[in-house]
């Protein structure tokens, strides 16, 4: 196989990734209901632990 | 006598699973020379020769027009497809982990937090490629923890399975190569130089028993579809904190993890067949997975460095680096930085409680992936 036809075929290869610029801009509410949902769940679980050390201190 | 059959097969052996070859090799020479994750990448390397052998055995076979099974396809439908094999593991995983450092200081747990950032960029970069179930995949090899890789891989339906278990394996054995720039670059001298004194306490047994009961209730109860994988891991760590468990718990953290993690490295390996891994998607997805492990790193730095802005008692911005869950590794990188601009300043016990910390949330963030797309 010539170099030009290999590196046609590698180009072709990467012409089937469609690219689509404006999915990033769409997706970015996923990022930010994500990034808040794990604040959340990791909000309450820190509230629990402080207050399980409260009631069952070693003291 | 009739010798073709000695050469029937070897002619028909194609330059891409040659290719395959190499790479299966290159994953064994990581795994033996450079120590890198042995555990997954030496029965990932081995797999990976053995189905691009043409016409494995190893895996289902259409010979005659019938179809004949091949054992890592068999234990791929048993154990991977259903996701079982990556969730037993996590009872390992849980049985091994101390929390102690996050109930002490349950703060840190906020780093664990911001550090999956790079998951959901790393989607939102994806997204421009791959349609949403293959770049939420993709962005979850930032969770740096192989089973909840595999689980949402899996359920989403993705079908660079393959690519997203070697990014994810590979770049977790990079992170003291991968992090260290990265820290380095958005953080100045004297930031990395802050000392944050280590105020020891210790937890009661009681909290350490309802610790693991609890996560796995306000997990569940906001992100349903991360109760398989929270619940496993901290199943495996109540049989641990309980205390009258501890035959089950040794089992779990050695032999339980050990039998899974050779079936999984192995069974994996069934997605590394060439056809399906020697695509110009395999090299984005690559790319990709490097992105999402640096955008973890800096979202635990700058949003450290973010509180420094409204706390009195200043945090070191490293130990944000350290909420991606590769554990220990990433705690390690953050101290061995502390040690390095300041031979006294001791960070190890900060760096693994946020490290600890990262695996929770890794967890509870491919819970909201596949909540979001499952």
């Amino acid at each position: 196989m010539e170099t030009t036809e290999i590196v046609t075929t590698a180009a072709n290869a990467f012409d089937n990734i469609a690219v689509e610029p404006a999915n990033f801009v769409n997706n970015l509410g996923y990022m930010a209901t994500g990034m808040v949902g794990i604040f959340v769940v990791i909000g309450i679980i820190i509230l629990a632990t402080i207050a399980m050390n409260k009631f069952f201190s070693n003291k | 006598m009739d010798f073709s059959f000695l050469w029937e097969y070897i002619l028909q052996i194609t330059w891409q699973q040659i290719v395959m070859w190499a790479i299966g090799g290159i994953l064994i020479f990581l795994a033996i020379k450079k120590d890198m994750e042995p555990t997954l990448l030496l029965p990932m390397g081995f797999g990976t020769i053995l189905v691009n052998i043409p016409h494995s055995g190893a895996i289902d076979q259409i010979s005659h027009g019938v179809e004949e099974a091949g054992a890592l396809t068999t234990l791929f439908d048993a154990g991977i497809s259903n996701e079982l094999f990556p969730l037993i593991l996590f009872i390992g995983i849980g049985a091994m982990i101390d929390f102690s450092p996050i109930l002490t200081n349950p703060k840190l747990m906020l780093f664990g937090a911001a550090a999956q950032f790079g998951i959901f960029f790393t989607f939102c970069l994806a997204s421009i490629f791959f349609p949403q179930n293959d770049a939420a995949s993709i962005g979850i090899i930032g969770a740096a923890d192989g089973p909840t890789a595999i689980v949402v891989a899996q359920k989403l339906n993705s079908q660079f399975v393959g690519a997203i278990m070697v990014a994810a394996y590979s770049y977790m054995a990079l992170v003291p190569i991968i992090q260290p720039p990265v820290i380095k670059l958005l953080t100045t001298k004297k930031e990395r130089m802050i000392r944050m004194p280590y105020k020891g306490a210790t937890v009661s047994k009681t909290t350490k028993i309802l610790f693991p009961i609890i996560i796995t209730i306000v997990a569940g109860v906001i992100a349903p579809s991360s109760v398989a994988l929270i619940g496993f891991l901290m199943f495996g760590n109540l049989i641990r904190e309980c205390g009258v468990l501890d035959n089950l718990s040794e089992t779990a953290q050695k032999v339980l993890a050990n039998l899974i993690t050779i079936f999984l490295g192995i069974t994996i390996s069934t997605k590394m067949q060439a056809e399906q891994f020697l695509q110009p998607a395999t090299l984005l997805i690559l790319g990709l997975g490097l992105f999402a492990f640096i955008f973890d790193t800096a979202g635990g730095v700058l949003f450290a460095k973010l509180l420094n802005i409204f706390s009195k008692e200043k945090i070191n911005p490293m130990i944000g680096a350290a909420g991606i869950s590769a554990f220990p590794m990433s705690g390690r990188v953050v101290h061995k930085l502390g040690l390095e601009e300041d031979p006294q300043n001791f960070l190890l016990m900060h760096s693994i409680g946020v490290n600890v910390s990262g695996q929770i949330a890794s967890v509870i963030a491919g819970g909201m992936i596949l909540n979001f797309f499952g």
